[in-house]
């Protein structure tokens, strides 16, 4: 039988490389922080169940991501105000330039084409299986990952291909 | 792996880099999502309040630089002098062209002019009149923690500004809305003159919202992530179930208003803010350009309309008039104005220099320019002096905020911890209308010390206090003076004194010393005098 310890194992394995990815997802590190830490205080809420889980980490991301969708649907103009004046002073990671302009190129894809594009290049998850973590058929997927590459091409220079299906 | 798949993956790397992974326990204390404010409503309209105020402030473009020519704009002649600058180590060149900038992100409405002698004279029009402060003129922008808000109707706080504008104090910071924030400015970080950068620019995650982007020197960079840190323990710190403010906001201040109040959720190490509010283009652009404007240095003194003041009108300075009124006091009693005036004036000398009194035919009139309005308040102006035996002390990680019988230390240097001390108030001697004389002292051994007289009434219940609690395990053998509900110091009383004559010691700078004197020694304005408030737009009377 698993312990706290295994949670602290989990947290303490998975809290950056989680963070890491949604902030692509997302484009702000605050956010990302915000969604991941939420999700794994859920996680540990409910911990005799989620442990028995093949993957526990790609519960606490499902559970970020939604929590960060969710939040983008259901925010109001207030709140959203609200949301902006208290992240208002925001910790970003360094980036080069060339990191920049992905971020930038990023920032003017839809969520869920960037959700698709991290859950596919960043998590390395083949397209059925981000079909079956968002509960969309594979082709809809596909045209995220298609659509996205295509809107990234137009503003970024390099090959934004895949270089193997 | 394509290009794309290797970039995207240094970016989760460096987004990974530099996250900080809260404790399990931090984890857990976080609000459960569904039950989370960010921040109470009042908040809200108070962070966007300050920037309301900037609205109508038009930048001079660059092409009025005024390095190049003595007076600008053809009306400037005819406009009065406003303020005077004089004195640093700027030549009239420089100080021109720096005073001309400032004055330019500040309003159209003016002009500067270098006079014989090295001075520069800033004239000013009606509208300019209106938009440039001697406080906006010397580029005060500053960052310090809020301990609170409030909205309108607001009764000043207990815990409101103690000492003058040099003490170390909390003040109340008034919205343009009403709502205002209590700050504390003894921890405030001057970012005037440290900024390397201000920019406006759209908001990445919201583009149709403007942001200013603030990039600060490396050392103030490091001073504000101290206090970023400070911030984010603070809020860690608190109860969450009793925690109906956020205790991790910091307050940008410009000209005396709150720009914005963010609340801080993550240390910021590397100097560059951006201030989300509620900007426009035109608002963002105009506080980027007024904040990036150099300061005037210290070293430079600036007069404030050298006009004569009417003989009738007592001030405490010269420029009375300039600054606008801020307070009405008025009497039911037998007392003459006169003489109530005398008192009046004296208090609000013990809490600022930036302030004046004078009498109209049933006021007096207390003006305040904008360090006055920080240091004086309605509740200030009244004494509010009295001793209580402690009862405990816990330190700065109590919450006690707005909960009576427990007072914060305001002083730093004698509570370095922000020590906390709870009183028994059912034993308070009050001191209001019973000290006859206080003056700060240097001792033979160098140490600065207050002396303190009183009167026979409070001599006698004073030695009747000492002699109570002389001797008392600690820390019910000390006595806590209170002055608005701020602790100023709470020594141990080794032994009973009965004759009223008391000296108060213990690490007091000179500054520190004359300021408690002052406090302790001006006269108490009787209960039966009215003070009102007086809003910023009111019309003579």
């Amino acid at each position: 039988m698993r312990t706290d310890e295994t949670f602290t194992d989990l947290y303490d394995g998975c809290y950056r490389r989680l963070v890491g990815e949604l902030y692509v997802a997302l484009g702000s590190l605050p956010e990302a922080e915000d969604v991941v830490q939420d999700a794994f205080a859920q996680a540990y809420r409910r911990w005799s169940k989620i442990r028995g889980y093949d993957e526990p980490a790609a519960w606490v991301r499902r559970v970020a991501l939604n929590l960060a969708s969710n939040r983008r649907r259901s925010l109001g103009r207030r709140d959203h105000a609200v949301a902006r004046i208290a992240g208002g002073l925001r910790v970003e990671p360094d980036l080069s330039t060339e990191l920049l302009e992905l971020t930038e190129a990023l920032g003017a894809l839809p969520f869920d084409q960037r959700t698709a594009l991290m859950l596919h290049h960043v998590a390395g998850l083949p397209v059925a299986a981000i079909a079956a973590e968002l509960g969309v058929p594979d082709g809809t997927v596909k045209a995220r990952l298609s659509r996205g590459r295509v809107a990234l091409r137009e503003r970024l220079s390099y090959d934004v291909e895949e270089a193997s299906s | 792996m394509s290009d794309l798949e290797t970039r995207l993956r240094a970016l989760a790397d460096a987004a990974s880099a530099v996250t900080t992974q809260p404790t399990t326990d931090e984890l857990l204390a976080r609000p459960r999502p569904l039950q989370r404010k960010w921040l109470p409503v009042t908040a809200i309209a108070a962070a966007t309040a300050g920037i309301i105020a900037l609205v109508g402030i038009h930048p001079w473009s660059a092409s009025k630089s005024p390095a190049s020519t003595s007076s600008i704009g053809a009306r400037c002649a005819t406009d009065p002098v406003a303020f005077r600058l004089s004195g640093g180590s700027l030549s009239v060149a420089d100080l021109l062209a720096l005073v001309g900038t400032r004055l330019g992100a500040l309003t159209k409405d003016g002009c500067v002019e270098a006079r014989p002698g090295g001075a520069v004279d800033v004239r000013l029009g009606a509208t300019g009149r209106a938009a440039v402060t001697l406080r906006s003129l010397r580029g005060e922008f500053f960052v310090a923690p809020v301990m609170g808000t409030c909205a309108r109707p607001c009764e000043p706080p207990p815990t409101n500004s103690l000492f003058g504008s040099d003490g170390a104090h909390y003040v109340l910071l008034p919205g343009s809305d009403g709502a205002r924030y209590v700050l504390d400015v003894s921890h405030r970080l001057d970012l005037s003159g440290h900024l390397v950068r201000a920019s406006a620019g759209l908001v990445p995650q919201s583009p149709s919202d403007w942001q200013v982007t603030l990039t600060l020197d490396n050392a103030t960079g490091a001073l504000f992530a101290q206090q970023t840190a400070d911030a984010v323990a603070r809020e860690r710190n608190i109860d969450h179930s009793d925690a109906t403010q956020r205790k991790d906001q910091l307050a940008f201040v410009n000209d005396g208003a709150v720009v914005a109040a963010p609340a801080i959720q993550a240390v910021i190490t590397d100097g560059n803010v951006s201030i989300y509010g509620n900007f426009t283009e035109q608002t963002a652009k105009a506080f980027a350009a007024q904040v990036t404007a150099r300061s005037v240095p210290s070293d430079v003194s600036i007069e404030s309309d050298p006009l004569p003041t009417p003989s009738a009108s007592a001030s405490l300075d010269a420029a009375c008039e300039a600054r606008p009124m801020a307070y009405l006091a008025s009497t039911s009693g037998s007392q003459p104005l006169a003489s109530l005036a005398s008192v009046i004036r004296e208090r609000v000398a013990a809490l600022t220099s930036d302030g004046c009194v004078e009498t109209s035919s049933n006021n007096v009139i207390i003006r305040l320019g904008g360090a006055g309005t920080l240091a004086v308040t309605a509740a200030s102006l009244r004494s509010d002096l009295w001793l209580a035996p402690v009862t405990a002390q816990c330190d700065s990680n109590c919450s006690t905020f707005g909960k009576p019988m427990t007072v914060y230390s305001s002083d730093p240097h004698a509570y370095p911890q922000g020590a906390v001390y709870t009183v028994d108030d059912t034993r308070k001697l009050v001191l209001d209308g019973h000290i006859v004389s206080a003056h700060a002292q240097l001792q033979t051994t160098g140490d600065w010390t207050v002396a303190l007289v009183m009167d026979s009434t409070a001599a006698a219940a004073f030695g009747a206090l000492t002699t109570q609690v002389v001797g008392a395990a600690s820390p019910g053998n000390q006595l806590a003076l209170i002055d608005h509900g701020k602790t100023l110091t709470a020594p141990v009383i080794q032994s009973a004194i009965t004759d009223g004559n008391v000296t108060i010691s213990g690490s007091l700078t000179e500054q520190e010393a004359n300021m408690l004197a002052s406090r302790l020694g001006a006269p108490a304005i009787p209960a039966n005098v009215q003070i009102r408030a007086v809003p910023a737009d009111a019309p003579a009377p």
